[in-house]
């Protein structure tokens, strides 16, 4: 999508109609500042946004930037306009109303919109935007080139699932009663095995019910010998009844679980209450934490008040983890703790709710009447969803005694107490051979985590594959272009890098003199630095858009001296050839060297003129090589200063073909040789003229005495009044004007009358003579 | 057997999925069915944009029951 043409009404500086038409090739754009060159730019970067200016986000630009994107000077009827025309033919028109309301046509052209603004358009003062962002500013400008939205999505959505399956799993709480079983299997059956358990069920069974063989099913055969077991007890005399009561409740060991609970709870505050006081102060700094990561290398850890780097948060963060899982290690301790003290409360309110306890509980009268009204007056599940420390002391106030009671009363005869034993193992035993589901349950919740961590980790390490190899040719295209800006230059091996501490973020590398440069910001000139962010915009927009895009690119050389400004041509021609390129420059130095080196038939040339006022608008000059312009509009004003800018432009422009025709010029001394002026060449041309400058008039060369004439006349008007214009300030209109005239026809004669081109276009076939394009006016090189 | 797609059927932006899942079970073996659902997921959906909570929800259901069937045995010991 190249562009044809950009035309602007009342758009910026553009006032009735303002238009540059590159038609498809590259163009090289001049105009001194304030002239409008930025408008065009701005043109682009509105269509392109659908109607936004990054330059003129802020608070005086109005709601939708209307004050700064309307001509000022805009009549009450108009509306601004953008019209962005193709190589294809299609047009993308964007219209402005005074209220900054856009409306945008041209479907075939919205293409313009897909465009990131980044790999399009180079202001001067986003050079080094680049290179001065924070590491993870730098990679998110690279992601789009990185092509890795697909597998970053992916990423996220699986960190996403695995905390979803961790919720619906409900492992933590399955993890839990696991462990509740782990440790009744410990306290109640010595740590024996599933197997062990199974077989001591069977031999229960076998003592209480009789023939017949145990079922293989743990859960059946509880159910027999509990049924066994219940039939037996119920065989038993009152007394007998109440003393296997007893016996039961007196064998709880309610007074430990308290103690091991408290001990859990108080090991949970050693971690846990440190780690909360920090985590309190994480909601006053969070605000100021995302501000000034954006900011700044360091940034005061949210976590502990720290200051860390940015990028080495996470692994700060990681430690800041691993503390919270001790805490959350003794949490699940705590939860199984109180979980034992919820058993032993309701096996105990089981005992002694029994009619055999009732007689005992009678006996003891109002002695402990508190203790079983509390007792009665608990609902384990309420109990079990929320035991406080409160619930804790009444625990331990009323129940404990009554345990001990139980305790001191039971004598009962050794057989019950076997009973009870079998009793105990049939139910813990039960309820550890009932979990084994559970614990299958929790053993393929925590591969599948496992497995998605393990994915996760896998399509992160994917990224970062993929994205070393995207890197290294990004490198290797900004190595090359810096070599070509800067050959021979002791900086060298410039390079895009993956931090190691740090994910998502990216750096620049380079060799200063051999030694390692983790940063350009370390040694880099500004010069240098400019030059490096120019390289990477040029690296990164060769990448994106193949060669279908226009580059823009806005005053960006202003800080690279004249040496290496003139690598941008070798730079541009041997990585853009294909693209269209856009240059903007206020330096008419420069514009005059590319006029002379860039490839007449890729680029085109366009002068804006001075500006004048808002209704009169950006006006682009008739002229497409050397303008006097800038002078002409001084006329009016300041004869002195229009004076003054005919003589700098003779400078310029004389230098340029002194440089093409391999003058030779006499040395002059010290600084002078270096700093030539027009005069300095005009005395060379006119004095080899008559034997190397020639035109082929009749057939023949022959010195071309009228080219001579003209430069004679202008070095006399240039000592005479170009002088008088830059150091006494008096010179008068006219004669500024005839200053301007004499010179701008001077200039004229090194274009060939017939074929329009430049007399220093090409070496003839003898290399003896630099000539136009049909060999009409030539140049004999050096003295004849 | 894991029942794993033919490289040669794959689009080479696709390549990625497979060899990730197949590094990823040989350290933590998920059933055969688990893999085909989480396969399908990361074709269709995971790759494209961020999932909202129900739709994850209703994935880790489906993964977790899916779960329950025979996990393949570890070809090569854990590290």
């Amino acid at each position: 999508m190249k562009i044809e043409s950009i035309r602007l009404t009342w758009f910026r500086g553009a006032a009735e109609a303002a238009a540059i038409r590159p038609n498809g090739k590259s163009m090289v754009v001049y105009g001194e500042n304030g002239s409008g060159k930025s408008s065009f730019v701005d043109a682009v970067e509105y269509s392109l946004h659908d109607g936004r200016i990054g330059h003129l986000a802020h608070e005086y630009s109005g709601k939708h930037q209307e004050r700064g994107v309307l001509n000022t000077h805009t009549p009450a009827t108009s509306s601004a306009e953008i019209r962005v025309r193709f190589a294809d033919t299609s047009e993308r028109v964007t219209t402005i109303t005074r209220a900054g309301v856009t409306r945008g046509s041209g479907a075939d052209a919205a293409a313009i919109q897909t465009w990131d603004y980044r790999r399009t358009i180079l202001r001067q003062h986003e050079v080094v935007e680049f290179i001065q962002d924070t590491k993870g500013n730098k990679y998110s400008a690279l992601l789009p080139l990185l092509g890795l939205h697909h597998l970053e999505v992916a990423a996220e959505n699986l960190r996403q699932l695995r905390r979803a399956a961790e919720q619906e799993s409900k492992l933590a709480a399955v993890q839990s009663t696991l462990a509740g079983l782990e440790v009744k299997r410990r306290d109640s059956l010595g740590g024996a095995t599933d197997g062990t358990i199974l077989e001591r069920i069977k031999a229960v069974h076998g003592r209480y019910c009789g023939t017949g063989a145990p079922s293989e099913n743990a859960a059946e055969c509880c159910r027999e010998t509990e049924q066994a077991l219940a039939a037996r007890i119920e065989g038993f005399t009152e007394e007998g009844k109440r003393q296997l009561v007893l016996e039961s409740a007196g064998g709880l060991k309610l007074g430990e679980e308290i103690r091991a609970l408290r001990s859990a709870s108080s090991s949970l505050a050693g971690t846990a209450e440190p780690l909360l006081t920090e985590r309190l102060e994480v909601l006053q700094r969070a605000y100021t934490f995302v501000e000034k990561l954006a900011a700044s290398g360091e940034v005061a850890c949210p976590a502990c008040g720290r200051m860390v780097e940015a990028d080495g948060l996470r692994s700060h963060i990681a430690k800041e983890r691993e503390r919270l899982r001790e805490s959350l290690a003794a949490l699940d301790a705590l939860r199984v703790a109180r979980g034992r003290v919820c058993d032993a409360v309701s096996s105990l309110k089981g005992s002694l709710g029994t009619e055999e306890a009732k007689r005992w509980r009678m006996e003891l009268g109002a002695e402990l009447a508190g203790g079983f009204e509390y007792l009665d007056s608990i609902d384990i599940d309420v109990l079990r969803a929320s035991c406080s420390e409160d619930d804790i002391l009444s625990i331990e106030e009323h129940l404990v005694l009554l345990i001990d009671r139980a305790a001191a009363r039971k004598s009962a005869a050794p057989e019950m107490r076997d009973l009870l034993a079998d009793k105990t193992t049939i139910e813990i035993g039960g309820e550890i051979l009932a979990g084994a589901p559970l614990r299958d349950q929790a053993e393929r919740a925590k591969t599948f985590l496992a497995f998605l961590g393990a994915l996760e980790n896998g399509v992160r390490a994917e990224i970062r594959q993929q994205s070393q190899s995207v890197i290294d040719s990004l490198s290797t295209d900004i190595q090359r272009m810096w070599e070509i800006l800067h050959p021979g230059e002791e900086i060298a091996e410039v390079r895009l890098c993956v931090p190691e501490d740090a994910d998502k973020a990216i750096d620049v590398q380079l060799q200063f003199f051999g030694v390692t440069q983790e940063s350009p910001r370390l040694t880099l000139s500004e010069g240098h630095r400019n030059s490096l962010g120019l390289c990477i915009f040029l690296a990164m927009a060769k990448r994106d858009g193949g060669t279908d895009r226009p580059l823009l690119l806005d005053d960006v050389v202003i800080s690279l001296d004249r040496n290496h400004r003139g690598m941008i041509v070798e730079l541009l021609e041997k990585e853009f050839s294909e693209r269209q390129v856009i240059l903007l420059t206020h330096e008419r130095e420069w514009y005059a060297e590319l006029r002379q080196q860039l490839d007449g038939s890729k680029w085109g040339f366009t002068v804006l003129m001075p500006y004048e006022t808002p209704e009169v608008g950006i006006r682009v000059s008739d002229a497409k090589t050397a303008t006097f312009d800038d002078a002409r509009a001084l006329l009016k004003v300041s004869p002195d200063s229009a004076g003054n800018t005919t003589r700098k432009i003779m400078d310029i422009e004389l230098a340029v073909r002194a440089s093409r025709l391999k003058l030779r010029l006499p040395y002059l001394h010290r600084e002078r040789n270096d700093h030539r002026v027009a005069h300095d060449f005009l005395a060379v041309l006119i004095s080899d003229g008559a034997r190397c400058f020639e035109i082929d008039e009749t057939g023949k060369h022959a010195p071309y005495m009228e080219a001579i004439a003209a430069f004679r006349e202008a070095d006399r008007l240039l000592v005479s009044w170009g002088n008088r214009a830059s150091h006494t300030f008096d010179i008068t209109k006219s004669e500024a004007e005839k200053l301007i005239a004499a010179c701008e026809v001077a200039l004229g004669f090194f274009v060939c009358p017939m074929c329009t081109k430049p007399a220093f276009k090409a070496d003839d076939a003898s290399g003896e003579f630099v000539q136009c394009r049909c060999g009409k006016v030539r140049w004999r090189y050096g003295k004849a | 057997m894991e029942a794993e797609v033919p490289a040669s059927e794959l689009k080479v932006e696709e390549s990625w999925i497979e060899n990730r899942m197949s590094a990823a079970r040989k350290l933590h073996p998920i059933s055969d069915s688990t893999a085909e659902i989480l396969r399908g997921l990361l074709r269709d959906r995971m790759t494209k944009r961020q999932l909202k909570p129900t739709e994850l929800t209703d994935a880790a259901s489906k993964l977790l029951a899916s779960m329950k069937s025979k996990a393949p045995s570890r070809t090569s010991p854990v590290p």
